[in-house]
């Protein structure tokens, strides 16, 4: 077992590239899902359900993802702390030479408002209180979790960390997709600028997709009610 | 020739050893010819120094014609000083203006302990290159030039990486202190060569092991080494470098040697 905890520094990275690889691959499924709350009450809530109802194969699939996560954020501090330690002493005078970008000078700042946007996402929506929703055709009842996202979305300062906390997640994938892809090796110099580009335009796409929700659910709803496009949720809200 | 000569303001590291704590010494410098290099630049302070009865400033050269990597100083918030693809030695003060204040640090980082005032020791890379930067042959008569065919495109890759001289601007310039750069140059200019690829993967992962050992930082592909090198070696050499270390490391697995 010990040989399967990486030391060298290069296989740290390639942990931390393979976790962050899955973790799109998690994000694409869960924007995926939530796309969802623009179906409807009914679709988002009996989506919520199915995904949730089988624990047999629920618990291993959270457990997959609680070690990916973990994997990651362990091998990020202590990558982190590493490189501190390799200068103790900074220099008075330094320039940025044109490579550097703000991303990558800020990958431990962007990487812990992510965790703690997570903490709060879990608190929020997995572990929150929810009311129940009939659905419709004689569905029976399910948890509303419709319900509970148009609720957390109504505080504008939940939508604003929301907002934020995405923001950050998209300057940390800007980085981090190129890097994975020199980190695991893939790279070549016809190549580099199409990687760079590409990172950026996953980037930009989870930035607006996952900043969709509170945007048309919390600003849009709270600021005008009264717009045809906003309707009141029919479902009943119990916090 | 101009007849002009600076005034410059140099505002220099000074540490006794490793242990003691430094701090910045401010120097005045006149009649400094536009045309002296860098290096010759500190050597008319330290004439001056000396003839005060003061401690001259320690900085290390030895070449001076930018192929030793000896010249390690950090000018102005960069490796080697203002200009691009060169060394210290290779600066000329005509970069500068009359009445400029110079900052000059050593390289700061863990793995490159300073020995005193600017002068840092490098031994950390002297310990990479012994952990495989070498091709084991065995000893015998010299073999005839070009008896083993080698591809150009191959032979430059090889070239390009080799020029890499070992002075440590990518360790000063990386945020990490890391030294990928350097170790990536050494195991490309051997594993890509017919004669170093025998011991391709057990080269990448050693001298990655002596690198992490020496204490420099992991490297987070920011690109800073790229742009501070004085002789221009390419990042895609560290992604070759991770590619060589991650099938050692999975072909280890496989053979049931994981460590």
């Amino acid at each position: 077992m010990a040989g399967l905890v990486p030391h060298a520094s290069i296989a740290k990275k390639v942990v931390m590239a393979i976790s962050g690889v899955l973790i799109i691959g998690f994000l694409l499924a869960h924007l995926t899902g939530n796309l969802l709350l623009y179906v409807g009450a009914d679709a988002f809530n009996l989506y919520a359900h199915k995904l949730t109802e089988n624990r047999i194969l629920l618990y291993p699939a959270e457990l997959i993802l609680v070690c990916i996560f973990l994997a990651h954020i362990v091998m990020g501090v202590r990558v982190t702390l590493e490189n501190r330690a390799a200068r103790r002493q900074g220099y008075d005078q330094k320039k940025r030479l044109g490579k550097g970008t703000l991303m990558s000078k800020t990958m431990a700042v962007s990487g812990t408002v992510i965790l703690v946007f997570l903490i709060l996402h879990l608190v929020t929506f997995k572990y929150g209180a929810s009311g129940t929703h009939t659905l419709a055709n004689g569905g029976g009842e399910v948890r509303d979790l419709y319900g509970t996202v148009l609720l957390a979305f109504s505080n504008p300062l939940y939508s604003l960390f929301y907002i934020i906390a995405m923001c950050c997640m998209g300057l940390h994938i800007a980085h981090a997709g190129q890097s994975a892809l020199r980190t695991l090796g893939l790279s070549h110099e016809r190549y580099t600028q199409l990687a760079v580009k590409a990172s950026w335009a996953l980037a930009i796409f989870f930035t607006i997709g996952f900043c969709s929700f509170p945007v048309t659910f919390g600003f849009c709803k709270c600021s005008s009610s009264s717009a045809p496009t906003c309707e009141v949720p029919a479902t009943e809200v119990i916090p | 020739m101009s007849a002009e000569a600076y005034s410059l303001t140099l505002r220099i590291w000074r540490q006794p050893s490793v242990n003691i704590a430094g701090s910045f010494e401010t120097h005045q410098v006149s009649d400094i010819s536009p045309h002296m290099s860098f290096l010759e630049m500190l050597d008319v302070l330290n004439n001056k120094l000396e003839g005060e009865g003061k401690e001259p400033v320690t900085f290390e050269s030895d070449c001076r014609e930018g192929i030793c990597g000896s010249c390690n100083l950090f000018i102005n918030g960069k490796p080697h000083g203002p200009g691009d693809g060169m060394t210290t030695c290779q600066l000329h003060m005509r970069s500068f203006n009359d009445g400029d204040t110079i900052t000059i640090e050593p390289w700061r980082a863990t793995g490159f302990p300073i020995i005193k005032d600017l002068m840092v020791d490098r031994s950390g890379f002297d310990d990479i290159i012994q952990a495989g930067g070498y091709v084991s042959v065995r000893t015998g008569v010299k073999v005839d030039a070009n008896s083993t065919p080698i591809p150009l495109p191959q032979a430059e890759v090889a070239m390009d990486a080799a020029a890499c001289i070992g002075c440590g601007a990518c360790v000063a310039a990386c945020k990490n202190a890391s030294a990928m750069l350097f170790v990536s140059a050494k195991v490309v200019h051997l594993n890509t060569l017919p004669q170093g690829k025998p011991e391709r993967l057990e080269r990448a992962y050693n001298m990655v092991q002596a690198h992490d050992a020496a204490g420099f930082g992991n490297c987070t592909n920011e690109g800073e080494c790229e742009a501070a090198c004085p002789k221009q070696i390419k990042m895609t050499n560290i992604a070759a470098l991770n590619r060589d270390f991650l099938i050692q490391r999975v072909k280890s697995c496989f053979s049931c040697d994981c460590s």
